[in-house]
């Protein structure tokens, strides 16, 4: 008659054992997990405002950008470093002879670093010098027309056409020449 | 010679008055300013903070947006209220018979509400249904095709061309204003005009 006897008294030292430290148990879980659960959430607050104001900044500042690929040569070389600045697209002053940053017409995912030779209204040349007939483009109310300094190796509006104002991202004004 | 002395005098008070006084005014004046200084920075930095969540929260997510205009109607008549949201956009998840909103390819200072008629690649009708010979457009990669619904009084892609994917901004999905109309967007009355439907 050991047995029930012995299983009593540990089923009630274990009821003192709950009752004295139970509360004690929770009250610190919970403490711990608000105070995790809190600086969490501080935290993803701090990185969303953080990453706000970065992301504007960039937009409607301006930024470092780095080039890739042969169309603008020799003005701009492959994996060359560049500035840019982005109020002129808000305030409507992109100029002709401008290089500028724009979302490609043909792929919304990349970017293309192009000049801009004409803007609405203009009229584009856009026969090959070699032609006998020369044949001419207007540029369309709201567009611009963009061409890549290595006129040989470049796709620009020759090949897409004239490109919606719309797409501008922001206008190249620095170069960071490495010597 | 009571004019001398008297004038004496007063530059001597007015000296005492400086030097106990002087330092005084002064830092009232530095700690007023620093005061007003400070709290001009602090709102301005502000301001500066909320406009920027506000302006992701718009971009990225999604707002409210009034339409004007008679160029899709029956759906949106002019001055309705609708909301739209911004991530289909930048996942890719523009589908044919979506309504958005694109920045004019005419006007890039103002927007255009229009429905998704084809994406890259869609064969379009382009020719009037009384026309005898019909004519087809093929949508370039990277356009889409926009109509408004009401065909007769919608300057579109007929009139433009096709629109590239990059100044389309956001999806129209739930109408809030006029009451009488509240909820989801109806399809197209038109019925499509790719070939085949």
């Amino acid at each position: 008659m050991f047995f029930p006897g012995s299983l009593a008294t540990t089923l009630k030292i274990e009821c003192i054992v709950e009752q004295t430290y139970g509360p004690w148990w929770q009250s610190l879980h919970r403490t711990m997990l608000r105070g995790i659960l809190g600086k969490t959430f501080r935290l993803v607050g701090y990185t969303i405002q953080y990453a706000c104001i970065a992301h504007c900044a960039f937009e409607y500042v301006g930024g470092v950008v780095m080039c890739s690929g042969p169309s603008m040569e020799p003005t701009i070389q492959n994996s060359d470093i560049v500035c840019a600045e982005n109020l002129s697209r808000h305030f409507y002053g992109i100029q002709r002879g401008d290089i500028v940053i724009a979302k490609s017409p043909s792929d919304p995912k990349s970017n293309i670093c192009k000049r801009v030779i004409g803007l609405e209204g203009d009229k584009i040349l856009t026969s090959r010098p070699s032609d006998f007939f020369k044949s001419h483009n207007y540029v369309p109310t709201g567009h611009v027309w963009l061409e890549g300094d290595n006129l040989q190796n470049s796709t620009d509006s020759r090949y897409y056409g004239p490109v919606p104002y719309g797409l501008i991202r922001g206008r190249i004004f620095f170069k960071k020449s490495c010597s």
